[in-house]
């Protein structure tokens, strides 16, 4: 692995095993290895179950590698526990899912203030800095007080990605941000995710939609949960 | 918003949830706060009936009661020992006969069939106590205790003298007065002082000391001997080592004990009750909200997963989780005490009815008759310490219900809960 300047992801010889309900092995993540510069939108595409939310999920310390190491912006994430995982997960990254996963008990601008309120931010903070980037999203204020139920999917995915921007993470992980969306919606919020890296983050979206990965300045392709090619970038 | 902000709106969140655990959670605890009130005031009755019991020990010559029966008096030598028992701390003697003379009249007339005192009548006998001239305020056969109304008692250098103390019915029909002079078996006993003991026969006796009578009436012991013992608990003991002095053929050994034996067995019993019943509060409290956090846990899964993923520490879940849990024994707490204040009387007298119940003359209308309440009842005073152990117990069960909770939580995986939709 090169020690390139620009390198914020670097990740060797990654391996994810699970056991299945048979008692078989299977690597959702085989032997991956790669390097991400800072500040893009990158896509890992591949169909499904070719091993990117595993991928994902990993470099966000959501879950742990059988192999290998990521380490990202110096932090090895692989060696994470404990506080520290939590830690890294609230400051370092910031998650958007699919299924969005807001709290549906909570509020629009709750949602968005939550991250940094476990942070320990004073309240009155969280509600300025929810209600700016709610705003940033496109969620106006008539909206920030409706509990996730009464918003529509698009508006309920820029919730999701106002609270993954909550604590200014680095770097962004989306898994299918538009998979449960309709295209016109979609284009709107991969503009939203590609417009984050104009602020200095780095975005990695996962996807298996070849538009997005057309608006990502990196594309790494997936199969069987190996790396099979990248484009448009380097690798 | 904070973890206890946000403990409160996940309650809120879901009333009909919040508002059955904390149902079932009042009625359990409110269930122990009553046993603990009732447990306290069953102590307090126990300890109560063991002041009524008294440590009073009578030794009497065997199969005497009163004046009659019996093998005579217990022999003085015998007696003396009695003193040095351990735990005993009093040995009062006393000596009691009849008057065979002729120059009294007894007070009391027993009626015949007419109602007249003759003829068909008998006079019943005078009786004559010998009492210890340091006994203060004694008690007499019959019952009553010696009031003077007239004269004095004995004084402690009268054990000997040839005086007596005589009940105001037996004064009144022998025409006595201070300084007047009986002759007691050739001896001129002079009166100094007339009592009145509220009962017709208690006033119908003659009160000598013991070294006066014993000498008058050719008596080598005393019948009967009351031994008082430091402690209700130590009356078994020194009631055993009389038994060393005295053979069963020789005295009768009573103590109060038995007559009290069923009023203590009844709310011992209660007592009993009370504490399983309180153990049994306890421990469905503790499984309630330990089942409540549970499941509270367990479909909350995904929520944990979602906080799990954007940040929140183990500690922090559990801190959120345990809050919701202290939040809601607090509440049932607060119900569970006034639901005390209302039940706590109700469940003591249940428990002491229905674990023995009185005791009594038949048809109720004696000294311990009438049930429960005179003297076995247990009166239920619910303190507002009450709401202290409420508030105690909510702690201890949130720590309890937050304790197993947290291993679960900090197994859940973010990224195994959040995959599947």
């Amino acid at each position: 692995m090169s020690n390139n300047k620009d390198t914020v992801i670097a990740v060797d010889g990654l391996v994810k095993q699970f056991i299945t309900s048979e008692f078989t092995t299977v690597a959702a993540v085989n032997g991956v290895s790669f390097e991400l510069p800072g500040e893009k939108m990158i896509a890992i595409k591949g169909p499904s179950g070719c091993g990117k939310s595993t991928l994902l999920n990993l470099i966000g310390a959501l879950d742990k590698p059988t192999a290998g190491s990521i380490v990202v912006d110096g932090i090895k994430v692989s060696e994470l526990d404990g506080v520290s995982e939590a830690e890294y997960r609230l400051k370092k990254v910031g998650f958007v899912f699919q299924y969005y996963y807001l709290i549906p008990g909570l509020t629009a601008l709750e949602n968005v203030m939550l991250p940094m309120d476990l942070r320990g931010m004073k309240r009155k903070k969280q509600e300025i800095g929810a209600r700016q980037l709610l705003e940033r999203v496109g969620i106006d204020a008539s909206r920030q007080a409706r509990r996730p139920t009464r918003l529509s999917g698009g508006e309920q995915q820029r919730v999701a990605i106002a609270r993954a921007l909550a604590n200014g993470p680095a770097i962004i992980l989306a898994d299918e941000p538009t998979g449960n969306l309709d295209s016109k919606t979609s284009t709107r919020i991969v503009e939203l995710l590609h417009s984050l890296t104009q602020e200095g983050r780095t975005v990695i979206v996962a996807t298996h939609d070849a538009d997005i990965a057309a608006r990502a300045e990196m594309v790494l392709e997936m199969k069987d949960g190996k790396l099979i090619g990248q484009s448009r970038g380097k690798l | 918003m904070g973890t206890v902000r946000r403990s409160l709106r996940n309650l809120i969140r879901s009333p009909l949830r919040t508002g059955a655990i904390v149902t079932i959670l009042s009625v359990s605890i409110g269930l122990a706060l009553i046993m603990v009130t009732v447990h306290g005031a069953t102590e307090n009755q126990l300890g109560s009936i063991a002041q009524q019991i008294g440590t009073e020990i009578t030794v009497q010559p065997a199969g005497r009661f009163g004046t009659m029966g019996g093998n005579g008096t217990l022999a003085q030598e015998d007696v003396d020992k009695l003193s040095d028992i351990p735990h005993v701390v009093s040995v009062q003697e006393s000596v009691q006969t009849q008057y065979t003379g002729d120059g009294l009249q007894s007070a009391v007339e027993q009626g015949g069939p007419g109602g007249g005192s003759f003829p068909g009548g008998f006079r019943m006998g005078i009786i004559v106590m010998g009492l210890d001239t340091a006994t203060e305020n004694p008690a007499l056969m019959g019952g009553g205790q010696m009031n003077i109304t007239e004269g004095r008692y004995f004084t402690t250098g009268e054990n000997n003298a040839d005086v007596m103390v005589v009940g105001q019915a037996l004064a009144d029909k022998n025409s006595l007065s201070i300084g007047s002079t009986v002759g007691i078996n050739g001896t001129s006993v002079q009166v100094i002082g007339i009592y009145d003991s509220g009962q017709v026969f208690g006033n119908n006796m003659l009160i000598m000391p013991v070294g006066t009578v014993q000498s008058l009436f050719n008596l080598g012991g005393v019948t009967s001997v009351t031994v008082q013992a430091d402690d209700v608990n130590n009356v078994d003991a020194v009631v055993s080592s009389i038994r060393g002095i005295f053979a069963t053929d020789v005295a009768d050994v009573t103590t109060a004990q038995d007559m009290y034996q069923r009023i203590n067995s009844s709310v011992a019993n209660a007592q009993s009750a009370s504490t399983i019943a309180m153990i049994a509060g306890f421990a469905v409290a503790a499984v309630v909200i330990l089942f409540s956090v549970i499941l509270m846990v367990r479909q909350r899964v995904k929520e944990i997963g979602i906080l799990k993923a954007i940040g929140a520490s183990n500690r922090q879940i559990e801190l959120q989780l345990g809050g919701e849990a202290l939040a809601m024994s607090v509440m049932a707490a607060i119900v569970g005490a006034l639901i005390t204040y209302a039940l706590a009387q109700k469940v003591a007298n249940l428990l002491v009815t229905s674990s023995g119940g009185g005791f009594g003359n038949p048809g109720g209308g004696g000294l311990f008759g009438g049930g429960v309440t005179n003297v076995a009842g247990v009166s239920v005073a619910v303190s507002p310490e009450v709401f202290l152990y409420a508030l105690g117990i909510a702690i201890a069960l949130a720590v309890v219900a937050s304790i197993f909770p947290a291993r679960y939580i900090s197994r859940i995986k973010p990224a195994e809960v959040l995959r599947y939709e």
